[in-house]
């Protein structure tokens, strides 16, 4: 017979496996060669060029942390699941610091409201303000649909090891940290 | 038996998350709205919410393109209450929606309403704020 807490188990696995099936299928999704018609290469270095404001507002580029095992996250104030992974983010942002890996945000949103968010949640790590821009390039790179949060991951070589619609969870991030460090 | 409902729960979920996930909406899709000039002095604006998909009624807002009309306050349906662990306790909108906004200064026609929403959908993310804009021609007389 199994208990309850085994149920429980088995509908959580199934929620996990959920919002991992989430965000592979809806990131490559759609009509044959959409992922494909994302040349990396071209994309990244359009995230790399593009200068934003950070919160003192000095113009500032992806590009300027080129080498390191980057993760970009598209965020915004308005997005609750946004909020929710940001202080997982600020957590690995800490613990692997020293192995190489640099968190930057990219904020779909207005410098002010980035600020106090940005203080709310002792955010650790670079935060440039794109406002609606922002969405634009997040497009670029893979989040077609404009959804938020989305994050990228980018390896020493400049190369996306992974994207992500939706929240990306630090168990997901270990894995991708150890295979890629 | 309880275990093979189990196992069959979490599959099920699991191939609901892929059918949603391979079924995520554009944003246009999600949170169908049109709108309608009902009587001179009433404007109807009906949202059609995609299942999965939700509208936040405190990111919905709506103006008139500049003219002697003005909009009264919106009347809006009660919704439900999602509790928010950020945001706290915030309404929103499922399936079908109908908000009618009252017009101050009626028979002023060919009138545009300018109305933004925002929403998400259940498997977590956030469509950014829209903003759609309408022309409402004279109410047709009601037959």
């Amino acid at each position: 017979m199994i208990s309850v807490r085994t149920l429980a188990l088995l509908v959580a696995t199934g929620a996990l496996a959920l919002s991992g099936g989430f965000a592979a299928h809806y990131v490559f999704r759609g009509e044959p060669g959409a992922a494909g018609a994302l040349s990396d290469e071209a994309d990244i270095q359009g995230l790399f060029a593009a200068a934003l404001p950070d919160l003192g507002g000095t113009p500032t580029s992806v590009g300027h942390w080129r080498g390191k095992l980057l993760v970009v996250n598209f965020w915004a104030t308005w997005c609750a699941p946004c909020r929710e992974e940001i202080p997982e983010f600020v957590r690995l942002q800490t613990e692997f610091s020293s192995k190489g890996v640099q968190f930057v945000g990219i904020a779909a949103d207005q410098a002010d409201k980035v600020a106090i968010f940005a203080q709310e949640l002792k955010i650790n790590y670079p935060v440039l303000i794109g406002n609606y821009g922002a969405l634009e390039l997040a497009k670029r790179v893979g989040n077609r649909g404009s959804v938020l949060p989305f994050t990228i991951v980018i390896d020493r070589n400049a190369k996306i090891v992974h994207r992500q619609a939706g929240i990306l969870t630090p168990t997901k991030l270990r894995s991708l940290f150890s295979e890629t460090l | 038996m309880f275990a093979r409902t189990a196992f069959a729960l979490s599959a099920t979920l699991l191939t609901t998350a892929q059918a949603l996930a391979q079924d995520l909406l554009d944003p246009e899709v999600a949170f169908r709205a049109a709108a309608t000039l009902i009587k001179p002095d009433m404007i109807e604006v009906r949202y059609q919410t995609a299942p999965g998909y939700y509208l936040y009624r405190d990111r919905l807002a709506f103006e008139l393109e500049p003219g002697a009309a003005r909009l009264g306050k919106p009347i809006l349906p009660q919704g439900k209450v999602k509790r928010d662990k950020f945001f706290g306790r915030q309404v929103i909108y499922r399936n079908s929606t109908v908000i009618r906004l009252p017009v101050s200064a009626p028979g002023e026609t060919p009138l545009t309403l300018i109305a933004d929403l925002q929403g998400c959908a259940d498997l977590g993310v956030c469509y950014p704020p829209v903003r759609r804009k309408f022309p409402l021609s004279a109410a047709q007389p009601v037959p």
